[in-house]
């Protein structure tokens, strides 16, 4: 990327996102065997893939690809599905406010009990698992708006 | 799915099923093949939860990212020079790595009741079979398939002999680690809970013990921490340092 017109700030982006759709990838079990045999290639082959777009888009017109061998399809099929999906979760996720953030990332992410999170924040038990109901709720209502508009 | 608010029981009863942690996943999976609402909010509910996680991985993921980038700021890209390019290669390759590995780890890791149930739980080896069983033929017929693994046969075997001798200790005791080998919690929970408050039986710290785990398997982290042993028993210090543990 570095020598294809990007700079170190693009590639940290272009792997940042890769990681995150292998991950979702893996998480949601929609990989193939070669995918997990060597996460590696299939990274660099997503990678390779976002940053050809990123060329082709409007903020790099001027900008020739060096190499343009063509995206790579089957890393971008499973790519493109999980970019959707991504921006998609990445939406409904946005319109939490921080503290229903901290309780769920905590729980849902980290894995923490209530125990641990109540402590963690100086509250009741009881309280977070308040706050914890009533932010699955939001995003639940949320689901409902952007699923509606996407109808 | 309907746009009411959902109950906070039904709610909490969806999380743990998608957490894992249902008492009776079969029982929840049952009524959800015959209700399309709480099917669909099964969904809803799958798929906040994956919001979440992802809104958590990213963060981790752009945190350690900064750190990495903050942590020497003074290097910088020189494209003409191929020695600097490579310096910047390798570090990204490592940055790569790093996150390669993070991303896996959260993907594979076990949580701390996972893991200290898997140093804790050790299969009850079961009692000896006579080879000339000519009494208990039944019972410890099926204590040969209970030694072989073979969890459904013993546990169909020892259900019908339960059927005429309810209170025998040891059937039961057996019957319950059977059910933990096929990962039958609940019934495996209620059958210990039953041999842990009998005085008499000499199964009563075991089933204890293993009642305690499976209370741990099942991350029910109220009745871990609220967990008490009889006086004297075996197992009181174990239990009293897992729960500490599970505290932090």
């Amino acid at each position: 990327m570095i020598q294809n017109s990007g700079s170190v700030s693009d590639a940290q982006d272009v792997f940042q996102e890769a990681i995150t759709v292998l991950w979702l990838n893996v998480k949601e079990g929609r990989v193939h065997d070669e995918t997990t045999s060597d996460p590696g290639a299939y990274l660099f082959r997503v990678a390779k893939n976002k940053w050809l777009d990123v060329l082709r888009s409007a903020g790099h017109k001027h900008s020739a690809p060096m190499v343009d061998e063509g995206r790579i399809p089957q890393a971008v099929d499973l790519a493109d599905d999980a970019d959707e999906r991504l921006r998609r979760l990445q939406a409904v996720y946005s319109n939490l406010d921080e503290k229903c953030r901290a309780v769920l990332d905590q729980f849902y992410f980290e894995r923490k009990d209530l125990a641990t999170i109540a402590l963690a924040m100086g509250v009741e038990e009881e309280s977070i698992r308040t706050i914890k109901y009533r932010c699955m709720m939001k995003l639940r209502s949320l689901k409902h708006i952007i699923g509606g508009e996407q109808e | 799915m309907k746009q009411q608010a959902l109950d906070r029981t039904r709610f909490e009863e969806i999380e743990a099923y998608l957490l894992g942690r249902s008492s009776d996943p079969a029982q929840f999976e049952k009524r959800m093949a015959g209700d399309l609402d709480l099917r669909e909010e099964v969904d809803v509910q799958r798929e906040n939860m994956l919001a979440v996680e992802l809104g958590g991985f990213s963060r981790t993921i752009a945190e350690i990212a900064k750190r990495n980038a903050s942590a020497d700021p003074v290097i910088g890209p020189a494209p003409l020079v191929r020695r600097a390019t490579m310096v910047w290669v390798m570090r990204i390759a490592a940055g790569v790595a790093l996150l390669l590995g993070i991303a896996w780890w959260f993907l594979a890791r076990p949580d701390a009741y996972d893991q200290v149930f898997a140093e804790h739980y050790v299969v009850d080896p079961g009692l000896p079979v006579p080879m000339s069983a000519t009494t208990d033929a039944a019972f410890h017929d099926a204590m040969v398939d209970y030694k072989m693994g073979a969890y459904p046969k013993a546990i169909a075997k020892w259900n019908a002999l339960l059927v005429n001798d309810p209170q025998n200790d040891t059937l039961r005791y057996y019957l319950a680690n059977a059910q933990m080998g096929e990962e039958h919690f609940a019934e495996a929970i209620q059958l210990y809970t039953g041999l842990a408050t009998e005085t008499a039986s000499v199964f009563r710290e075991k089933a204890e013990w293993r009642l305690f785990l499976a209370y741990v398997q099942m991350h029910d982290a109220e009745q871990v921490q609220s967990f008490k042993v009889v006086s004297g028993s075996p197992y009181a210090a174990e239990v009293s340092a897992i729960q500490e543990l599970l505290k932090e």
